[in-house]
């Protein structure tokens, strides 16, 4: 199984379109992988554009995995019931 | 979503769930924000309102018709400037209060989204305000407005939000309703998003917030009474009231609604009323006013007049007045539906009531708060400081203005020291939820994070012990007058009294109280008392077990503190700190007290306990107090040569269930242990020499050291379930306490080293150490195993060895009570020991049931070839 990981700038602007990659993703049946690492704080661009992932993700039934989550974003994402909607790894 | 609002379009419920969704996600991505984050915001955003004051307040005027220009402008100006220099310096975000000393920080938690109702008689103020609270607070704001102000509302809001993201808040922190309806409000009222609802308007506005059932803040309409008492500053009163009543026209709900004078002042003030360009009207006039001004059927104060000039109101109403008349006084006789002009009035017309006495212009001030006004605001002139109290007392006001102006003083840092608002809380008689002027602590929640703080501990004994044979003769160190000895017949007969009579200084009047050798009764007490107060004593010497030690403390007690109320003294308690009865103390000339004990099991000489008898009520009172310790022990082992083997057997186990329960109670310390240990290693040493030699003087002397020991500890460790047991078995069938106690004591080892069903909190340790405590005791007595459960196992067969060996029964069957008849009475039996308060230190916590078992399993027998668990339903507690 493919994996790719793509990071997403918290705040940033021009943020990445996942649609294309998520259909790649459903073809080749890889999860998609965003490192947080380096993010200790999320924006309301970076939340919408996480919602519109998940969106896009569920419809697709592809997984998308979020890494290294502070607690502090955790939170944002707990408050804004997004959490939920993601896997969580290291 | 929500079931509510229904009678809302798709379109219109979309609209209003994105405003919840920016909201949200507002809030959401603000909980990250710092303290200095918010306070970058908030500055630029009160700057902002600042310069639109007067802009805003031209707007709130064209759009609601409502008001003075320049008041509020005004308002504006308190609304951000005062605002701000109360919240300027203030922690919001994260940690906001450290309390070291207590273990505590308080840390701010945003509420999330709120849903704000505001009023049409203070709109752009109300939000403006609302803005700086939530920035500061990290909450998002939704606005909901009064239909008649959504376009001022708006531009209020406009003017801070704008400050506000330029300045680093996020998007959609603020955002506000257009065109908004009763629906709307509804909506968002029940939409599980908005976390709480601050509804400043009038009472339907607020009654819906409250029956919303989430958390609100619901500050709505007044009735504020003035009492103008004749010691006022009456030239300043009328100044005040008519500032007051006048500003933006009488909008501010806070203001004078009905202004009751002394008769003494009443005509003065009305004077200058009139003279300042008040109109007083007449009866006819108030009639007038009355009819036009409020609606006949609800009562309440018609909108139309909300707001409106004097003039104006005067002309429509038909009353001639000079046009620039500021104020309409209407000359009320009383309160109620039937004095239509003693109700709320948002507008500059003043209600006044003469008062023949002090006594009715508070009751009619009562009637005023009463009548639409609770806990709302309350307005007094006076210079009579208890008059002022007085009313403060009367008034269920939340604010309760003293020589002020009603509306501005209410709005707080202008006249007085309360926090500035435009949101007055009304408390429960408002039906709100807080009597506070509403401030940015109402929109934050407060977390404490409490550390653990070991509870103070003591090691209490008296500050005197003398101990060794003769030290009896240290008596002749306490001068004294007169000295009562309190003792037994017996111990008079063995020349007991006569070794202690010799030791008193010479010169001292000495005089012997003989009691009998049983617990004390109250009689006794009595008795004792009289006999101190007799003979004028300085002194009492206490010789003889504790039966006598203890009523020698009660005689005490009562003859320096003759109002001592027993009954309350011996209430229960949980935590001797913090017991409800307080001993008395602190008497200079307080008697002294010196206790001889001649056994050596019940260490009354050095503990702050007593119990005596109550024949005529039937039951026992035991005292608990360190006023009640012994000012002076003397341990002098050659008043317990003649003890008899039985009882040197029963005193002695008992000493050694003092220190093995102190030595594994909660409260124990290192202070404790030291003693409770050494005690115990003394009493396996010792206590099997006195029993089979009486004679030997260093078994008796060490038995006698070893229990005042053991008391020492656990006059400071307390005891446990042991003695619980022993109290409620020994009392039910008359057996002896160190006996009772020596029945339990196996059983109770196991039970306690065992996995506790519940824990007793006990903040002084760490982890459940009894186990531990007891496998110490097995190395201190090198009674070997390797590992705890071995060592605990050790103890126990030595506790038991030392039971057979003192000829102490191995089982209460033993003692010939049947099967049927403790079976009868063990429910009592658990009862009672359960209420008893010595378990209240036990390591493991006893359920009842547990206690009808091990009462149970002293009934069948000892413990001996039992592991722990096998003896109560547990399993052994092992660990390293």
């Amino acid at each position: 199984m493919s994996t790719s990981n793509v990071y997403l700038r918290v705040n940033g602007e021009g943020l990445p379109s996942f649609a294309a990659l998520i259909d790649c993703l459903k073809t080749t049946g890889g999860d998609l992988t965003l490192d947080f690492a380096s993010s200790q704080r999320i924006g309301a661009d970076a939340l919408s554009t996480l919602e519109a992932l998940a969106n896009q993700a569920g419809e697709k039934q592809v997984g998308v995995v979020l890494t290294g989550v502070s607690v502090d974003v955790y939170r944002v994402l707990k408050l804004v019931k997004l959490a939920s909607r993601f896997s969580y790894g290291p | 979503m929500t079931e509510k609002g229904s009678g809302l379009s798709e379109e219109r419920m979309a609209y209003l769930e994105n405003l919840v969704s920016q909201a949200r996600t507002a809030a959401a991505v603000f909980s990250q924000y710092t303290q200095s984050d918010v306070d970058r915001i908030v500055k630029p955003m009160v700057l902002a309102g600042l310069e639109q004051a007067y802009r805003l307040a031209q707007l709130a005027v064209e759009e609601t018709r409502l008001g003075v220009l320049e008041d509020k402008t005004i308002k504006n100006m308190v609304a951000t400037e005062f605002v701000y220099d109360y919240v300027r310096d203030r922690r919001t975000a994260g940690i906001i209060r450290e309390y070291p000393d207590r273990g505590l920080l308080e840390v701010a938690e945003p509420i999330g989204v709120i849903f704000s109702v505001t009023p049409v008689t203070n709109p752009t103020s109300t939000v403006l305000f609302k803005c700086i609270m939530a920035i500061k607070t990290r909450n998002a704001l939704i606005f909901g407005p009064h239909p008649r102000a959504w376009r001022c509302c708006r531009e209020a809001m406009r003017t801070m939000y704008g400050a506000a993201v330029r300045h680093g808040a996020p998007e959609g922190v603020f955002t506000c309703l257009e065109e908004p309806t009763i629906d709307d409000n509804v909506y968002l009222m029940h939409h599980r998003d908005v976390r709480l609802i601050d509804a400043t308007g009038g009472p339907g506005a607020v009654k819906a917030a409250y029956s919303s059932g989430k958390p609100a803040l619901g500050v709505g309409p007044g009735n504020t009474p003035v009492y103008l008492e004749k010691t006022a500053d009456v030239q300043m009163a009328v100044v005040d009231i008519i500032t007051s009543k006048t500003f933006d026209n009488g909008t501010i709900c806070a203001s004078e609604q009905t202004v009751v004078m002394d008769d003494e002042i009443y005509d003065r003030a009305l004077a200058e009323f009139a003279a300042l360009g008040a109109h007083i009207c007449t009866e006819s006039e108030v009639k007038l006013l009355s009819q036009a001004l409020i609606d006949p059927k609800t009562g309440y104060a018609q909108a139309v007049a909300i707001g409106q000039r004097a003039a104006d109101i005067a002309r429509i109403v038909g009353v001639r007045v000079k046009p620039e008349t500021k104020l309409l006084i209407a000359p009320i006789r009383g309160v109620g539906r039937d004095h239509p002009l003693s109700v709320e009035k948002l507008f500059p017309v003043l209600a006044v009531y003469r008062a023949k006495s002090a006594e009715e212009a508070l009751k009619v001030c009562v009637d005023v708060n009463h009548f639409g006004g609770l806990g709302h605001t309350a307005v007094v002139f006076s210079h009579n400081e208890q008059i002022i109290r007085k009313f403060g007392e009367m008034m269920n006001a939340g604010r309760i203005i003293v020589n002020s102006p009603g509306s501005i003083g209410a709005l707080g840092g202008v006249y007085n020291d309360m926090v500035p608002t435009f949101s007055f809380g009304c408390g429960t008689g408002g039906g709100n939820s807080t009597t506070d002027n509403v401030n940015v602590y109402h929109y934050l929640n407060i977390k404490r994070v409490a550390r653990r703080t070991p509870a103070h501990m003591w090691f209490r004994v008296p500050n005197q012990i003398y101990f060794n044979r003769n030290a009896v003769e240290n008596l002749e160190r306490f001068s004294s007058r007169s000295t009562v000895i309190v003792t037994n017949p017996s111990l008079e007969q063995i020349g007991h009294v006569e070794i202690v009579r010799r030791s008193v200084p010479s010169g001292t009047h000495i005089h012997v109280l003989s009691i009998p050798d049983a617990e004390p009764e109250m009689k006794v007490v009595r008795a004792g008392v009289e006999a101190l107060k007799l003979y004028a004593a300085d002194q009492i010497v206490a010789l003889g077990g504790g039966s006598v030690i203890d009523a020698a403390k009660v005689i005490k007690l009562q003859y320096d503190y003759p109002d001592a109320d027993l009954d309350e003294l011996a209430a229960p308690f949980l935590d001797i700190r913090k017991r409800v009865a307080q001993f008395p103390g602190g008497k200079a000339d307080a008697l002294r007290l010196v206790a001889i004990p001649t056994t050596s099991g019940t260490g009354s000489e050095v503990t702050p306990f007593a119990m005596l008898t109550d024949k005529a009520r039937g039951r026992k009172v035991t005292l608990a107090d360190y006023s009640l310790t012994p000012d002076v022990a003397i341990v002098d082992p050659q008043f317990v040569m003649t003890m008899p083997k039985a009882l040197t057997a029963d005193t002695g186990i008992d000493a050694l269930t003092h220190a093995l329960e102190a030595g594994v109670s909660i409260f124990s310390s290192p202070y404790t242990d030291a003693n409770a240990m050494q005690a115990i290693f003394l009493i396996f040493r010792y206590l099997p020499v006195a029993f089979e030699h009486p004679d030997n003087e260093e078994a008796r002397a060490m038995m006698h050291n070893a229990a005042c020991i053991a008391a020492m500890a656990f006059s400071n460790a307390s005891v446990g379930v042991s003695h619980a047991l022993a109290h409620s078995f020994g009392a039910h069938f008359g057996i002896p306490h160190g006996r009772a106690n020596g029945l339990m004591l196996p059983h109770v080892i196991a039970y306690n080293a065992s996995v506790p069903t519940k824990f007793m909190p006990s903040p002084n340790q760490r982890t459940y150490v009894a186990h531990k405590k007891y496998a110490i005791v097995a190395d201190l007595l090198g009674l070997g195993g390797e590992t705890i459960e071995q060592k605990v196992q050790k103890l126990l067969e030595a506790v038991e060895r030392l039971l057979d060996r003192l000829a102490m029964p191995a089982s209460i069957a033993a003692l010939g009570i049947s099967a049927e008849d403790f079976e009868q009475a063990l429910p009592d039996l658990a009862r009672n020991a359960f209420d008893d308060p010595s378990w209240r230190s036990n390591p493991r916590m006893p359920l009842m049931n547990e206690l009808v078992e091990l009462l149970r399993s002293a009934y069948t027998g000892r413990a001996t070839g039992k592991s722990p668990q096998e003896t109560v339903t547990n399993t052994v507690y092992v660990d390293k």
